[in-house]
């Protein structure tokens, strides 16, 4: 009884805040998290089309079909309303009251304030509406699994929402904003502990790679370690990669995560730059 | 028929002989090539990489010159994964899945190739950003899929 109590999922009931949604502010979260690389039209169109969720996502505890986040009425987000779209994105709980597994990372997007995070609903509302094949995933025993991610969930969701640290310009918190929020680098470039927990007393120190092969570099003092000359030089390597010769952008997923990058403003990239050299 | 049989053995053995031969290098030769052809397909790169960032002049020789070089290393980069050279006594980050994949792989590798042969005719400054980007594209599938992350 006290399991079913701990693992329910339930929506947060939370009242939406009145909000003039802007779809374009929505677009660069959309870029900034990456979502088509999971939320892919098929295994070889990489970044190309919209985010049907057509190819598996791969994880060590099997395989995952990411979820189709164009307004298709049946198979997509088109009959959701936007508080659904917020308790997805921010408490992990989908419409019909299950848990996401945390392959979808909500437990970064879930410091979005509700405004950005309505933004980005616009955006994705604004997509050309396209079915998809709904697949469960493959994995074991995903009903009790489920329930598990909740008593998880209790443990691993960390604070509510972003709050800007006074002390420093408004560029580095916007660059902290997108890295740990939408960005949500910490996912793979912070390790985790034994319950697959980020452990946050560690950020971005690198480790094991999520998928169980090779490693996740560690983002700290990347400019005393020789990586980027500076600022510039990371901007630069965020909108090019490896068609510059940045050869560390490129293996275990970054390159598409640098090809995302690649489509956000050139203020946000100087943003996530200045912040990500200042991690110590 | 024995001498037909010696003559199938011996067509056989000659065939290893020769397979042995062409592919004298061993797994740790290999790795080691390799990822020298690769550091020279990095200074390329880097070279005209210098030039797309405007760092450096456009000069339509210099781009040639160095999309040459760029092409060579990587034609030799392409004989430098024989099976069996997945591991060695030198570190490696190839995946195992550019055995089991393997046209996809070459698929790659000679498209990489197809782009650095296009960039030897680019004799324009605003001809080298898209030329660049397709070859870069190729590195990043390539690297994505059979390079395994490192730190």
């Amino acid at each position: 009884m006290l399991f079913v109590v701990l693992t329910a999922a339930r929506p947060s009931g939370r009242a939406l805040p009145a909000h003039d949604p802007d779809p374009s502010r929505g677009e660069v979260f959309y870029h900034a998290g990456g979502c088509i690389s999971c939320h892919k039209a098929s295994e070889t169109v990489g970044m190309m089309g919209l985010p049907t969720g057509d190819a598996p996502f791969e994880t060590p505890v099997g395989t995952f079909w990411p979820g189709n986040l164009t307004p298709d009425p049946e198979t997509g987000l088109g009959d959701w309303t936007a508080e659904q779209f917020v308790d997805a994105m921010t408490v992990g709980v989908s419409p019909d009251r299950r848990h996401y597994f945390p392959a979808f990372p909500y437990t970064s997007y879930r410091i979005m304030p509700v405004e950005d995070v309505l933004d980005l609903w616009a955006y994705l509302q604004s997509l050309e509406p396209v079915r998809s094949q709904p697949r469960a995933p493959d994995i074991p025993l995903p009903g009790l699994a489920r329930r598990g991610v909740g008593l998880w969930k209790r443990l691993a969701l960390g604070p509510e929402v972003f709050l800007p640290n006074p002390e420093r310009s408004e560029t580095w918190n916007r660059g902290a904003y997108l890295v740990n929020g939408p960005g949500h680098c910490g996912e793979c470039h912070t390790p985790r502990n034994a319950l697959m927990i980020p452990d946050q007393s560690r950020p971005m120190v690198g480790g094991p790679h999520p998928r169980g092969e090779g490693a996740v570099p560690g983002l700290l003092d990347m400019e005393g370690r020789g990586r980027y000359s500076g600022v510039s030089d990371l901007v630069l390597a965020l909108q090019f990669g490896e068609t510059f010769g940045y050869d560390k952008l490129s293996s275990g997923g970054m390159a598409d995560i640098q090809m995302n990058l690649a489509m956000l403003p050139e203020d946000d990239l100087h943003a996530i730059a200045e912040y990500l050299l200042g991690l110590e | 028929m024995i001498g037909k049989r010696t003559r199938i053995l011996g067509a056989v053995a000659a065939t290893i002989v020769i397979a042995i031969s062409a592919g004298a290098m061993t797994a740790t030769e290999a790795i080691k090539d390799r990822q020298k052809e690769m550091e020279g397909v990095r200074d390329a790169l880097m070279a005209l990489a210098a030039i797309a960032k405007k760092e450096q002049p456009f000069d339509a020789k210099v781009v040639q010159a160095n999309a040459v070089r760029l092409a060579g290393h990587l034609e030799k980069t392409e004989k430098l994964f024989p099976e069996g050279s997945g591991e060695g006594e030198a570190q490696t980050w190839a995946k195992p899945e550019i055995w089991t994949d393997r046209a996809q792989f070459d698929k790659l590798m000679a498209s990489s190739h197809q782009a650095a042969v296009d960039l030897q005719s680019v004799t324009e400054a605003e001809a080298l950003g898209p030329a660049l980007g397709k070859l870069g594209f190729g590195c990043k599938s390539c690297h994505d899929l059979y390079r395994l992350p490192k730190d």
